[in-house]
């Protein structure tokens, strides 16, 4: 297990797992952190969802990525949920997928911490083992920290 | 007289151990020379210190942790290497070694690049403060993750670059490692290192398999009572 940190952010990755930290400009949203974690080897080509990476996701993928919004949008709106939400199996559909994948599944949430504005969304690479992924998942958020 | 050549004798002799002593000293110096040639400049040709070191006794079973560090675009990243599913060639390489340049060019290109094994490549250079983040910049090839982490030069033991890691997933174990001169050099190396580790097991499991096919010939299947008599 190692803490990745950087721009605020940090999370515990286990053994094996990628991340990344970096610091995306956006027409819409300005200058904007984001996290990604995956469970797998992370392709070199992506976007801020995911688009790249879960095309190689396997079955027993997990792709987290944490993008934040201008502080604007804060405590309002679709960002009125307040901290960090758990991630549990029934959150996952097929249908939350930008891109469908088969077998895939997606959950998004948006939320507000400390007057920031946050949109998590997670991808696993099998919607029939959701329970498993969705725990692998949340143990990884537990760990995350905003500052 | 005979005194005067007995002295010149004497001087003679000291005089030629002086250069015995000198002859052996230089050769000492040109041997320490070449080691450090082979080193830290140009690793030798394929067969030389690159083999040694692939397959040393140092090479296989030290574990290695994930890479961790920065990119060139200044992200901070985590980049799998112990515990992942895959197996990972990490290269060591710097932005201004000679050596190393022959290394990017090759990443560079399109197309898909052969890595023994099916590894994922991952490059690995010194920090920001140690190498020309805009050189590296220029440098990074789209397909491979490049992570500027010391820290990880020294976890990994890396004495020169370019260097070579390869690393076994699911185990984090080191299974080979060493220099090389050019990509063709790594992937011969490399691909002979490896299939030496896996010819021994091969070689159980086509034992195995045969003992099983005769036993079965001879009516003896799995829990047969004459497997386990005693002959004593």
């Amino acid at each position: 297990m190692e803490r990745l940190e950087g721009l605020g952010l940090g999370v515990d990755l286990p053994d094996g797992w990628d991340g990344r930290i970096y610091r995306r400009a956006n027409e819409v949203a300005g200058e904007r952190r984001a996290l990604h974690a995956a469970n797998f080897a992370m392709p070199q080509a992506w976007g801020d969802y995911g688009s790249g990476v879960t095309e190689a996701m396997e079955r027993d993928g997990v792709f987290v990525t944490l993008v934040e919004f201008s502080p604007d949008n804060a405590n309002r709106g679709l960002f009125r949920h307040q901290g960090l939400p758990a991630v549990t199996p029934d959150a996952f559909a097929p249908g939350a997928m930008p891109k469908s994948i088969t077998g895939q599944a997606g959950a998004q949430f948006f939320f507000s911490l400390d007057d920031r504005a946050f949109c998590l969304f997670v991808v696993i690479g099998s919607y029939a083992g959701r329970n498993d992924l969705a725990g692998q998942v949340d143990a990884v958020l537990r760990t995350l920290s905003i500052a | 007289m005979i005194v005067v050549v007995l002295i010149e004798t004497g001087v003679i002799a000291v005089l030629g151990l002086l250069v015995c002593g000198l002859l052996r000293s230089h050769a000492e110096i040109l041997s320490k020379l070449r080691e450090l040639e082979a080193g830290t400049a140009r690793p030798g040709p394929a067969g030389s210190a690159a083999a040694a070191a692939a397959t040393g006794p140092a090479a296989a079973g030290a574990s290695v942790p994930d890479v961790m560090g920065t990119t060139p675009a200044d992200e901070v990243v985590k980049i799998g290497v112990a515990g992942a599913r895959h197996n990972t060639l990490v290269a060591f390489l710097s932005s201004g070694c000679l050596t190393c340049q022959e290394f990017w060019d090759t990443f560079a290109r399109r197309g898909r690049l052969r890595v023994p094994g099916d590894a994922r490549l991952v490059i690995v250079t010194k920090d920001a403060t140690e190498e020309s983040l805009s050189r590296l910049r220029e440098l990074t090839p789209p397909a491979h993750p490049v992570v500027l982490s010391s820290a990880a030069w020294e976890a990994y033991g890396v004495p020169v670059a370019p260097y070579f890691v390869y690393v076994d997933g699911p185990s984090g174990q080191v299974r080979a490692k060493g220099a090389a001169s050019d990509w063709a050099q790594v992937v011969d190396l490399w691909s002979k290192a490896l299939g030496e580790q896996e010819r021994p097991a091969r070689r159980r499991r086509d034992r195995h398999a045969r003992a099983d096919a005769e036993l079965l010939n001879a009516g003896i299947r799995p829990g047969d009572a004459r497997l386990y008599q005693d002959d004593s």
